[in-house]
């Protein structure tokens, strides 16, 4: 799926669900026909931040970890959501939007992709080194992000990035909003990158 | 050419080190403004470019590079500043208070290269 797909409206909504383990792998698996409702919208707001933030991710990982990776997925979480990977980082966004970013990667790939960035085995890197890396990929890709809604004329300011350990940690911002999450591929895992808006940000479709 | 690298990031410091040192480069290294300023006290005639980030904890890159500018010994050498932040009115403030170039995170290390190549001439002829 191109970020033009995501113009067009195809994301998947899961209302009321229970942020189970079995859901996690079904989100982040190939397989998406099990357990949830799917609908699509027509036109959403919200489709040009995460087009930006389609292409951030895409463009952080090439330059950065030298890594390609590609949008799979996006999902709707109608109520709050859980990190879906297990090395997190989070930054929060605020001014014209506000939201909370994360990237959620399984151990294994960010592993990988920090001894890319750092041109090392990855086997040699410290958990520090991890932790470091990813939260300085959120960085990245938040502030690539920014500088699109900033030239789009939109004032976005964003937080210092903090690392998040563990599966299944809640991943929430300001109450019961809903949250994406746009489902990548690289070096043959999948991760995520989750969103919780709290208002759309009114960004017409048409440049 | 000693090129002195300021980065809070650890992993972001070892690969734009080994950017650096793969064309030839030496380098000095500082985790933050701080510790660029006791860096140049040990370094500064040595050192011909500093690459900085902007956003730090203890001394953040703008007030450095404040710092830096505003110094006799140091004005000279010239300052880059490598950041995910870039706004254009971030880059206007930066190239305002004496910074020599801007370059946005994420990058190649073509164009890390390509940049320091741009601001310092090959006959070290910035030193004073």
């Amino acid at each position: 799926m191109s970020s033009t797909d995501l113009r067009k409206g195809n994301i998947r909504y899961v209302e009321d669900a229970e942020f189970s383990a079995d859901l996690t792998a079904s989100v982040l698996s190939a397989d998406h026909t099990t357990n949830y409702d799917e609908s699509s919208f027509a036109f959403s707001s919200d489709s040009r931040l995460l087009a930006f933030l389609c292409f951030s991710v895409c463009e952080v990982i090439g330059l950065t970890a030298g890594e390609e990776s590609s949008h799979q997925e996006t999902f709707l979480f109608a109520r709050h959501s859980k990190l879906l990977g297990e090395v997190s980082a989070t930054m929060d966004l605020s001014g014209d939007l506000s939201a909370k970013v994360a990237v959620s990667f399984p151990a294994d790939l960010a592993r990988l992709l920090c001894g890319r960035i750092a041109g090392c085995p990855p086997g040699k890197l410290a958990e520090e080194d991890i932790c470091d890396g990813v939260g300085e990929l959120v960085n990245q890709i938040s502030g690539r992000a920014r500088t699109f809604f900033n030239d789009a004329g939109r004032n976005i300011k964003i937080g210092l990035p903090q690392v998040h350990l563990g599966e299944g940690l809640p991943f929430e911002y300001q109450g019961d909003s809903s949250c994406y999450a746009m489902i990548f591929y690289c070096l043959g895992f999948r991760f995520a990158l989750q969103i919780c808006p709290t208002a759309s940000l009114p960004i017409t479709d048409t440049p | 050419m000693k090129i002195l690298f300021v980065e809070d990031s650890g992993i972001m410091r070892k690969s734009m080190i080994k950017m650096a040192t793969a064309s030839g480069y030496k380098t000095v290294e500082a985790e933050n403004g701080a510790e660029a300023l006791a860096r140049l006290r040990k370094h500064g005639s040595s050192i011909d470019l500093i690459i900085m980030d902007w956003n730090m904890p203890v001394m953040d890159g703008y007030e450095t590079l404040l710092k830096i500018k505003g110094s006799q010994e140091y004005s000279h050498i010239p300052v880059l500043m490598a950041t995910a932040d870039g706004v254009e009115e971030d880059v206007v403030k930066a190239v305002k208070a004496g910074a020599a170039g801007y370059l946005i995170k994420p990058f190649s290390p073509e164009d890390l290269v390509d940049k320091i190549k741009s601001l310092v001439s090959p006959d070290f002829s910035h030193r004073p």
